[in-house]
């Protein structure tokens, strides 16, 4: 019964533009490059809700136990069959005029890819699946592989597989929802345990991972480092691209997120109610350490009303930090990591060049929304548009996972695992993570030292 | 059964099982069976795979 998985005809992961094109910038560069296509074709979409064009970007209903049909209503049909015609559109022309490809060749394969993300996001909107952190990312990952794994991605399904094209667009649409003006909102205290404790363990995982552990591929060393210490999946999904990871990295990050996710989320609220720790600590804990930012709200509100508060704020802070941290991880990695030994330090040209163009999008929406929208348009209007523009978002991420599944079998990701290193840094950050945000925690929020905050 | 159609088969089986796997997962957690802070989580119809902060306000809203 069992028959190997068959061979993938895998395009070359390192085919993104931008890396071949390092020796001088080309004005062509701005429509022949992935990275400026994803900048644009990002600001175009959000430029369709914050212009009122659009309204209503759809989003698959969250549904309740076993009847998978209601996971598709019948009246979403004609929505999502424009949302998949708009976007098809753009995703195609950005091939046709970057690789000089057929419409006719990508078209087909993109209809099948947006099929199979409805599929995922069916199964992630149960309740259930809602309820243990299997969202939309982890089913399209699972249909990719069952598909490469079995039948093998067909060519034409291959050309519209393109992970980083989704990933980058969906990035520079999440810049627009970091907006600077909630920062004030927090105070000094969540400020202190999410901004010391996060580049402190990314720091300490890169090391730990690249000189202890001696592990060979440094991209996948800080896509691990970034999901334990920031916000998970996002975060991954941010670090992957800026150092642009090989997908097999970002699946594995991504699957040891998801997993210990789930564990510490169960785990953790018991032991701070086993142990009777204070809720403002134990909340501000569980924010600082679990991976995914919906895991931490809803552990932390199983711990008490005012852990539920503290756990949100804290995660809150962490994801303002992914654009900070993916820029930092972009440019350093042009600076010191991708730089040959003995060459010189690229100067500001080199570093333009070879910086991912999406990082510039991303930083350009996040500064067009916090202040230009919000001052033009109020902050409640911008959150109104920021909830419409967020589905853009899952839609792209949710065919970029499937695009991972589509190219990856799972001997090759066997193989990432390097005697199980990946999986020792992710525990031994995680518990320096747990060990670090504690005691931070207790500094700041003990009121030993500090008054103690009221929320 | 030809190679071709074998696969297609354990391609079937794979899409197959993931809805089973979704009502096995269902029968576990609205049981209890994974613990307490799941059933409370699921229970309360919260949100725990949102991936971005913007994901989880909605949930609180």
């Amino acid at each position: 019964m069992p028959s190997s998985p068959p061979e993938i005809e895998k395009p070359d992961i390192t085919r993104d533009d931008t890396q071949a094109a390092v020796s001088q910038a080309k004005w062509s560069d701005l429509y022949k490059q992935e990275d400026w296509w994803a900048v644009w074709i990002g600001l175009l979409l959000l430029g369709t809700v914050f212009s009122g064009l659009v309204q209503v970007v759809p989003k698959m209903p969250k549904w309740e136990g076993v009847d998978l049909l209601s996971a598709l209503p019948l009246e979403f049909i004609p929505q999502l069959a424009l949302l998949a015609i708009g976007l098809g559109i753009m995703f195609t022309l950005g091939n046709v005029v970057m690789k000089g490809q057929k419409g006719l060749d990508i078209a087909p394969g993109f209809v099948v890819i947006f099929l199979l993300a409805i599929f995922a996001y069916m199964l992630g909107n149960s309740q259930t699946a809602k309820a243990i952190n299997l969202g939309y990312a982890f089913w399209a990952l699972l249909i990719g592989l069952a598909i490469s794994n079995t039948i093998g991605t067909p060519r034409w399904l291959l050309n519209a597989a393109r992970t980083e094209y989704y990933i980058k667009t969906g990035l520079v649409i999440l810049g627009a929802e970091i907006l600077f003006s909630r920062i004030v909102e927090f105070g000094p205290y969540g400020l202190a345990i999410a901004w010391l404790v996060t580049p402190t363990v990314i720091l300490f995982m890169y090391f730990f991972g690249t000189r202890i552990l001696k592990m060979k591929q440094k991209t996948l060393v800080m896509v691990v480092a970034t999901a334990t210490s920031v916000c998970g999946v996002s975060a991954a999904i941010a670090a992957a691209a800026a150092c642009r990871a090989k997908k097999y990295e970002l699946t594995l990050a991504v699957g040891m997120t998801l997993i210990f996710t789930v564990i510490m989320m169960v785990v953790m609220p018991l032991f701070v109610k086993a142990v009777g720790m204070p809720e403002l600590i134990s909340g501000a804990w569980l924010g600082g350490t679990i991976d995914a930012t919906g895991a931490v709200v809803a552990a932390g509100e199983t711990v008490g009303e005012l852990a539920g508060k503290s756990a949100a704020l804290v995660k809150m802070i962490q994801n303002m930090l992914i654009g900070v941290i993916a820029f930092a991880i972009a440019a350093s990695w042009v600076m010191f990591v991708d730089r040959q030994p003995g060459a010189p330090r690229p100067g500001f040209g080199e570093l333009w060049i070879r910086l991912p163009k999406f990082i510039l999008g991303f930083v350009a929406a996040s500064l067009l929304a916090s202040f230009v929208f919000i001052p033009l348009m109020g902050m409640d209007t911008v959150r109104d548009f920021l909830s419409q523009t967020k589905n853009y978002r899952g839609w792209l991420f949710c065919m970029a996972f499937l695009s991972i599944g589509l190219e990856s079998n799972f001997r090759e990701l066997g193989s990432q695992f390097q005697g199980g290193k990946p999986m020792i840094l992710y525990i031994v950050g995680q518990s320096f993570n747990l060990i670090i945000t504690l005691l931070v925690a207790w500094l700041a929020l003990s009121g030993t030292f500090f008054p103690v905050p009221q929320l | 059964m030809s190679n071709n159609q074998q696969k297609y088969l354990n391609l079937t089986i794979a899409l197959t099982l993931m809805p089973l796997f979704l009502w096995g997962l269902n029968f576990l957690v609205s049981g209890g069976f994974l613990g307490s802070t799941i059933q409370q989580i699921y229970d309360e119809d919260k949100d725990a795979s949102g991936i971005f902060w913007t994901d989880a306000e909605e949930t609180k809203r």
